[in-house]
């Protein structure tokens, strides 16, 4: 029964949403709007999860619905559009990532660290930091946003192979910059 | 222990999350953590490690957002809208159109004008001022011999 109503919903959602997409291909504002409420947040997390920047992260997001707005004519599928939308905000995320840092960089010895929990999300932020940006989103996607291996190959447009040896690169760099940053504690 | 057996390990523990093991792999990590240290401390790490970035997986509300991150959108939106439209340039082709003409007019009217003349007559003028020193030169022939 619940399996039922739960599949009402969201055939109910995809309906409205798909009405809203063509609503604004005709250039209604509301549905504009409207379709800005809706995924807002999530594009605001994801970008925040993979910039660590919560200003920078709105910035991409407006960016990102500028962008999906202005090249909704190329949807085919209406229902398609939340796919869509998160697609231009992780590449833009990602354009971002590769435009800040060209190169890795080595984690600085002469930093004083503070072994408290509050420090925990500064300790990640740089962990993050010190994985190449390709590599880092795959983790990001995979391990904060939930993502499916596919899903992440379709987002990041590369074949779901890259995705898994990306992601056994992404962990393994990941837990020996980790034991090295535990190490200097 | 064997370097294969770390390998293994290595490869089993960073490809699938703990819940996803056979019980032949669960078997196999347990026995090899026991064993070796160095497996067991990169191992840890990895899911402390991995933890950690998951809960600081970002977690905004809607309140946190900026009261006119909507109207931002809207408006840029309109502003591209009207830059996209022949509308928003026909005042800047209209300009480009005068400049390029009154440009044309301008090196039309140099070209056919009467600075031209003199030039020419500067040429003449070179021309007899050399068959002018060639004379001069033969004369100082004529004078040497």
């Amino acid at each position: 029964m619940s399996e039922f109503v739960s599949t009402a919903v969201t055939s109910e959602i995809s309906a409205i949403e798909r009405q809203l997409v063509e609503r604004v291909k005709r250039g209604d504002e509301y549905a504009i709007r409207a379709l800005i409420e809706r995924h807002r947040l999530r594009l605001i997390r994801t970008a925040t999860n993979l910039l660590r920047d919560r200003y920078e992260a709105e910035d991409v997001s407006q960016e990102a619905f500028l962008k999906a707005f202005r090249t909704i004519h190329k949807l085919r599928d209406d229902r398609a559009f939340p796919g869509f939308l998160y697609r231009i905000c992780v590449r833009l995320c990602m354009d971002r990532l590769r435009s800040k840092r060209p190169e890795v960089a080595e984690l600085d010895p002469s930093v004083p660290h503070q072994s408290n929990s509050v420090d925990t999300r500064l300790v990640i932020d740089r962990l993050l930091e010190l994985l190449p940006y390709d590599l880092r989103t795959t983790l990001v996607l995979r391990e904060m946003d939930q993502l499916s291996y596919e899903e992440i190959a379709e987002v990041m447009a590369v074949p779901v192979g890259t995705v898994r040896s990306r992601l056994h690169s992404a962990r393994l760099r990941f837990r020996t910059i980790y034991l090295g940053e535990m190490g200097q504690l | 222990m064997k370097p294969s057996d770390c390998r293994k390990f290595e490869s089993i523990t960073v490809d699938w999350a703990p819940e996803e093991l056979s019980e032949s792999q669960s078997d196999f990590v347990a026995n090899h953590e026991k064993s070796c240290q160095a497996c067991r401390m990169a191992y840890r790490a990895q899911v402390i490690g991995l933890d950690l970035l998951r809960g600081s997986a970002c977690t905004v509300d809607a309140t946190e957002i900026s009261a006119n991150f909507e109207e931002t959108v809207v408006r840029n939106l309109r502003v591209q809208k009207k830059r996209d439209s022949w509308g928003y340039w026909w005042p800047a082709g209209l300009g480009a159109a005068i400049a390029s003409l009154a440009a044309f007019a301008a090196m039309q009217l140099v070209s056919g004008s009467a600075s031209f003349k003199p030039i020419f007559y500067r040429g003449q003028e070179a021309r007899n001022n050399t068959s002018g020193i060639m004379r001069s030169l033969s004369t100082v022939r004529e004078y040497n011999r």
